[in-house]
């Protein structure tokens, strides 16, 4: 069977110190798959490996079919695999409807084009109030995004994230700092964008790795020793001593 | 409601070009015409020059390449025509051709810097500056050394009936030009290339993970922002008929710069106050006073401290106020007063204790303050000088927490309005 996205021995040395010592991971199209893992254990090194912000020292990493290792970073989104990060990463000057704007630009086929005025684009327009309807961040629209509340941000870079149609997404600790009733707010919003679409996330809040995903990965050190369905990491051993095993005192 | 606002913009426009149509009938005189052409090439070259440091986030400190290359070109193609080695094409055309070239050497350097960002792009374009600096004492052929070149805009074969002799005909060549490439610029924001240059300022990693190529945004913006650079630096060309190794200077390249910040390079508008407020500074100081660089350096290091958004900045961040309870702006208008005049005060002090100082240097024993004959001497002017400069601080500091305070109060009086 092939695999949606498919890690084949990825290696990544900085300078002579090894964080990911040989990852073999594969992700199923249409599922969502958590990557859990001590801090340290390399999480965010790998996705920015997979997502070009760095460059492999050795492995393939195979998207779709195609060797997508040491792309540059905008080649790999127009593949189709989007992503968010750790740290919120918006357009804090711009206004939440541009930087929504902006994520569906490249898709819609706007590219580099200084022809078209934007604001006569009415269907470009439609679309992005429609993402903030789902985003429910409609009544901010003309706000600038950097005085938005952290959940906001948070959300609306999962809008911008997936404005784009991207159908596989990488999330990087979309829970991290939130309140539990922002948590739910935005595992409801991740469940809602999951249809038709594979997802990955690195996320610490077990309830929600154990809530959403179809398959969870454990990465210790830069290697994954387990990948497996919810129920099974629970019981594997190797995972509860190295990562659970810390995790429930 | 939109279409009448909508309306009510058209109309204000079509106000303000009435009125620069008229303004040489207005202001006759061939100085208020001279300074009116200067901010007319200037608006264009600080607009331009925005583009790269307002709108995409890259600082440049030799942009002055671009406008200075091209007004020399245009100068070389002027001479040709005036001794018909070269196609007689119409003067009003001429800033196509410094267009062309400032796209040509800004396609050529922005390749090479953009690859770069921040302090390593600044020193890039400093280099570069420095670089071109040099050449125009080297390669004399081309560039003449320090006299630069001259060349007649007089070609006697322009449409419709020009011949820019008159200065004011060359007023509304410029004014032309500075609608027309002014309003494309402004068009340039509202496009998709437009505001992924802001979004590239904002976040240039999340513009990637919206698919965008940063650095060909990043070189789109140099090359065209180069080019119109380039269609002013000819029309400062034609405006002297003349062009010199400064235009191509640091000198040039940090007015500019100058221009677009204390203008406010966080909006479209800013830089053309810039350009129109210290272009009149420059000429009416530079006319009163031999410190005028010092008055000039310290209005920048003033705005950059206090003022980081500039006069527009200032202008605009009254905005929300007038758009939710536009009564509260009288609150503002006593503590206005007193800073204005606190500032008044500094500046009249501060002013006469500099020219005083400077006096001593040169020979003149008499000079002139406000109007005031006095000598240099006379010690009682010293110290009304100094004792104005003191108070003048003191009560800027004061009054400006006044202010402060006062605007902090309107502006949880605006938010507390929202939240209900």
């Amino acid at each position: 069977m092939s695999y949606h996205l498919e890690l084949k021995n990825v290696k990544k040395n900085f300078g002579s110190t090894e964080i990911i010592r040989g990852v073999n991971l594969k992700i199923k199209k249409g599922e969502i798959h958590s990557l859990i893992g001590p801090n340290g254990a390399g999480k965010s090194t790998l996705y920015n490996l997979i997502s070009g912000v760095y460059n492999v020292t050795s492995g393939n990493i195979v998207f779709n079919n195609k060797n997508i290792e040491n792309l540059p970073s905008h080649e790999i989104y127009r593949l189709g695999l989007s992503r968010s990060f750790q740290i919120t990463n918006i357009f804090p000057k711009l206004s939440v409807f541009e930087n929504i704007r902006c994520g569906l630009l490249w898709s819609s086929n706007y590219k580099y084009s200084f022809t078209k005025l934007l604001d006569n684009e009415e269907k470009l327009n439609k679309e992005t109030y429609e993402i903030l309807n789902k985003l429910s961040l409609e009544r901010y629209a003309k706000e600038s995004a950097g005085l938005l509340s952290y959940a906001d941000q948070r959300a609306l870079e999962i809008g911008i994230t997936i404005a784009g149609g991207a159908e596989t997404i990488l999330l990087d600790e979309p829970t991290a700092g939130m309140s539990k009733s922002e948590t739910e707010r935005a595992t409801n919003l991740i469940r809602n964008i999951s249809k038709n679409r594979t997802i990955v996330i690195v996320e610490h809040d077990m309830g929600v790795v154990f809530d959403l995903s179809d398959t969870i990965s454990v990465l210790v050190y830069g290697e994954i020793i387990c990948s497996d369905k919810p129920i099974n990491v629970r019981k594997n051993e190797a995972v509860k001593e190295a990562y659970l095993g810390t995790f429930k005192n | 409601m939109f279409k009448i606002l909508k309306n009510y913009k058209l109309i204000l426009y079509f106000f303000l070009i009435l009125t620069l149509l008229f303004l040489p009938l207005l202001f006759p005189s061939s100085f208020a015409l001279t300074l009116f052409c200067k901010m007319g090439v200037l608006i264009i070259f600080s607009v331009a020059y925005n583009m790269l440091l307002g709108q995409t986030g890259l600082l440049s400190f030799g942009h002055a390449i671009y406008f200075g290359l091209a007004g020399y070109a245009s100068i070389h193609f002027l001479a040709g025509i005036n001794n018909t080695s070269l196609p007689q094409i119409p003067l009003f055309l001429l800033p196509f051709l410094g267009a062309f070239v400032g796209l040509i050497l800004g396609v050529i350097i922005g390749y090479l810097s953009t690859k770069r960002l921040g302090t390593a792009f600044a020193m890039i374009s400093l280099g570069f500056c420095e670089l071109v600096t040099a050449l125009t004492l080297i390669f004399v052929v081309f560039f003449n050394g320090e006299d630069g070149i001259q060349a007649d805009r007089v070609t006697g074969n322009d449409l419709l009936g020009f011949t820019y002799g008159p200065q004011n005909e060359v007023y509304y060549l410029i004014l032309l030009w500075c609608i027309f490439s002014v309003g494309l610029m402004y068009i340039l924001t509202k496009t998709p290339f437009g505001r992924m240059c802001n979004a590239v300022r904002d976040n240039q990693q999340r513009a990637q993970f919206v698919g965008y190529n940063v650095r060909k945004i990043r070189w789109m913006a140099f090359s065209l922002s180069a080019m119109f650079a380039g269609a002013a630096g000819s029309l400062h060309a034609i405006n002297y008929e003349h062009i010199g190794f400064e235009s191509v200077s640091l000198v040039q390249s940090g007015m500019v710069l100058f221009m677009a910040y204390i203008g406010g390079i966080g909006n479209f508008l800013g830089p053309i106050l810039g350009a129109i407020s210290l272009t009149y500074l420059d000429t009416m100081l530079s006319d009163i006073t031999e410190a005028w660089v010092l008055y000039y350096g310290i209005i920048f290091v003033l705005v950059i401290a206090f003022a980081p958004q500039g006069i527009a900045g200032l202008i605009l961040m009254h905005e929300p106020i007038l758009r939710n309870n536009p009564a509260l702006i009288k609150k503002l208008i006593f503590p206005y007063i007193i800073f204005l005049l606190s500032i008044l005060v500094l500046v009249i002090g501060f002013t006469s204790l500099i020219e005083l100082i400077h006096s001593l240097k040169s020979n003149y024993s008499v000079l002139k303050i406000y109007w005031i004959k006095v000598k240099n001497t006379n010690f009682f002017i010293w110290i009304v000088s100094s004792m104005l400069t003191i108070f003048g601080i003191i009560a800027c500091k004061k009054s400006f927490y006044l202010t402060k305070e006062t605007w902090n109060e309107v502006i949880e009086n605006i938010k507390l309005s929202l939240v209900k």
